[in-house]
């Protein structure tokens, strides 16, 4: 097999699902009206509702959408073989993904605009709103969970790192002032901003520079402080929250914007770079099995662990509220849907491409990208990402740092808007009880505690695939809202209902078995540390409260399916 | 040029021969084709640099947008509240305080509107 094998079965699945399946549905099913009023264009308030080009939607849909999911997912799931990863992205998108994030935005456009807890409110029961936001919540803290373990003690731990991270930061802080207190052009804010990006990354791989952070890691070998958490896992994880801190209580202009515009600029030129790399290596996958077994040790089985493990790169729940929040409220015309939802899923797929062939061939055999996740995942994506850029002359020591900061930042970018969320989720549950949940800064330490609690005692393959089971089973419960619309609507359903009974079954089934592992490993493994105890029992937890959750969600949306199946059978006996 | 049969343009009479005619037809499709291809190219090129602007500086544009409309729509709930039935604090307290304030209003308006020069501030304490 071929890595550009492998970018064109991506790219006839894109094209040929698009124009085949994806087109037909728009016109037959959901018959997208373009004369239509949709809720931009009808309210118009220059705030929320504006009517936007479709091409500019694109644009922000796929930079919403595209995070760590599609990079780290692929990187884990390929234990199992890169056969069954391909099939899962391809697959996955064409029959579940795009549906999912089409159906969001075209249920928002049809329902004016309403978000999703809105949505469940009023297609399912009062009592399915409050469920939604309260799964969104614990959504949210295993995102913060995941990416956190990933960041501060995979990705900053490398002495090469932090440097680059820091600036870019301290340079995407400078850009706000430049762009908004100094009104200065955007090209020479881009200009000067992204050219000391680079050179902080390059600085930081400098012997001097990594010296000290060596010396912050204590050592070559970081020691153990408590818990099993070394030195240099402590300083770098506690550091990841004080940015997340900062991004949650500071002015949106001031710290998270500007940051995300220099981190787009950083991630867009590694994806161009690696993507021409490969094209010019073209390399075949070597001896990378195509299946290893049914079973992965530490992981779990094929089904249904894959199918989470893999999340955003073929579908993801957090499309879902990006769609209905978002681009619902933007679009222009109701045609626009189809390109914006299915075009920026399939174009995440082909990004989720680039990240399995940077675990499949960027290391050169099975046994070295074994080796390299041994010790974490982002060390993959930024080792086979060397690779792909020094096939255009950039060093390898570059390359890597430069992949790692890539998915740092990336991390980063999610992290402090989702402690924004989780801040403004917590006033809104607990406000009333608890005053002091309203203030920016209590709201905003109380989710950093939380997620350096998941973090310091977690184990990242687990709580990867805990957030990828929330996040699945967030895309089904977004699928059950657009199912029962579809059959209120008195429209084919099939093309939706399918997909969210194997997502439903798939998640819940995924997130049983984590939780029987963990609560096992507790009670039958004797002097287990402390931290692991926690660790799991929390993991363990959070598990089975989701499957609860999505329960009794589903039972509600079961209730209301049949009522309007019951209801459009007397219809058409009425008729007949 | 005459007009040939089925209304085309004949220009065999003029150019001469085949070739000519031949000739002509080529460039004729190759401006016609080079304007269509150069108009897709246009197209293409906008579509790139809506696609970026959406990945961009879009989400800032939408942030500054938002904070505008915030500030308006506060400005038009103080000034324009009580109109639209809200009672906004101003008017709903100064007719609550007004019987405490209402024998001091004559004097009040008559401070506040009189006129005033240098020559006020001669009673005050200078250097």
């Amino acid at each position: 097999m071929n890595a550009l094998a492998v970018i064109a079965i991506g790219l006839v699945v894109a094209f040929g699902g698009y124009r085949l399946y994806s087109r037909t549905i728009d016109r037959r099913v959901m018959q997208a009206d373009p004369k239509k009023a949709t809720p931009a264009t009808l309210y118009m308030d220059g705030v929320d509702f504006m009517p936007t080009h479709r091409n500019v939607l694109f644009g922000y849909q796929f930079k919403s959408i595209a995070a760590l999911g599609p990079i780290i997912g692929p990187i884990v799931a390929v234990q199992w073989g890169w056969l069954p990863a391909l099939l899962w992205i391809t697959l996955g998108t064409l029959l579940i993904g795009w549906v999912q994030d089409y159906s969001s935005i075209m249920i928002g456009v049809r329902e004016q605009g309403l978000s999703f807890g809105a949505l469940s409110y009023k297609l399912i029961s009062p009592r399915g709103r409050v469920i939604l936001l309260t799964f969104i919540y614990f959504y949210l803290l295993l995102i913060m969970g995941a990416f956190g373990k990933i960041v501060g003690y995979d990705l900053l731990t490398n002495t090469a790192v932090p440097l680059g991270v820091l600036l870019a930061i301290l340079v995407g802080m400078g850009a706000g002032q430049l762009i908004y207190k100094m009104k200065l052009d955007i090209v020479w804010v881009t200009v000067i901003t992204v050219g000391l990006a680079l050179a902080g990354i390059w600085l930081g791989t400098q012997p001097a520079v990594r010296e000290v952070f060596t010396w912050v890691n204590g050592g070559e070998k970081s020691p153990v402080l408590f818990l099993g958490i070394t030195q240099a896992q402590f300083v770098w994880s506690v550091v990841v929250m004080a940015i997340c801190f900062l991004g949650a209580v500071l002015p949106i202009w001031a710290f998270a914007q500007p940051i995300n515009y220099v981190s787009f600029w950083i991630v867009s030129l590694g994806v161009l770079g690696g993507l021409v790399g490969l094209l010019i290596w073209r390399p075949g996958f070597g001896d990378f099995p195509m299946f290893t077994g049914w079973e992965v040790q530490g992981l779990g089985p094929l089904w249904p662990i894959l199918f989470v493990t893999i999340a955003c790169g073929a579908i993801s729940g957090w499309h879902s509220l990006v769609s209905s929040s978002g681009s619902a409220r933007q679009l222009e015309k109701e045609t626009d849907a189809l390109p914006v939802g299915a075009g920026a899923m399939y174009m995440e797929m082909v990004f989720a491409l680039t990240a399995f062939l940077a675990a499949t061939v960027g290391f050169g055999s099975f046994a070295a990208y074994k080796t390299t996740l041994a010790k974490g995942p982002g060390g993959i994506f930024a080792g086979g990402l060397a690779t792909f850029l020094s096939y255009i002359g950039v060093p390898k020591t570059f390359g890597v740092a430069y992949g790692s900061v890539f998915l740092t930042i990336m991390a980063l970018t999610i992290m402090y808007l989702v402690i924004r969320f989780m801040r403004v989720a917590s006033a809104e549950f607990v406000g009333d009880f608890v005053p002091a949940m309203k203030n920016i800064y209590v709201g905003s330490f109380v989710a950093i505690v939380l997620s350096l609690l998941l973090v310091w005692t977690g184990f990242w393959q687990r709580i990867w695939v805990l957030f990828g089971g929330a996040n699945q089973l967030m895309a089904s419960l977004a699928l059950m809202l657009v199912t029962i619309w579809l059959i209120a609507s008195g429209r084919e359903y099939r093309w939706t209902m399918y997909p969210m009974i194997f997502m439903f079954v798939t998640t819940v089934a995924a997130l049983l078995y984590t939780a029987y592992s963990v609560f096992y490993q507790v009670a039958t493994t004797p002097g287990l540390t402390p931290d692991k105890v926690v660790g799991n029992l929390i993991a363990g937890a959070i598990a089975v409260f989701l499957v609860v959750a999505a329960l009794i969600l589903a039972w509600d949306g079961s209730k209301v399916i049949r009522t309007h199946q019951a209801a459009r059978l007397r219809a058409a006996a009425a008729k007949a | 040029m005459a007009k040939g049969k089925g209304g085309r343009c004949s220009v065999r009479s003029e150019a001469g021969s085949p070739f000519a005619l031949m000739t002509l037809e080529i460039r004729r499709r190759l401006a016609t084709g080079r304007g269509r291809w150069a108009a897709r190219l246009r197209r293409l090129r906008r579509a790139a640099g809506q696609i970026f602007y959406g990945m961009t500086v879009f989400d800032m544009v939408m942030e500054l947008r938002k904070a505008k409309g915030r500030r308006e729509e506060l400005f038009t709930l103080v000034v324009f509240g009580p109109l639209l039935g809200i009672p906004i604090i101003p008017p709903y307290w100064a007719l609550r305080l007004l019987p405490f304030i209402a024998d001091k209003v004559g004097p009040w308006r008559r401070s506040l509107m009189r006129e005033r020069d240098f020559t006020d501030i001669i009673d005050q304490e200078i250097g």
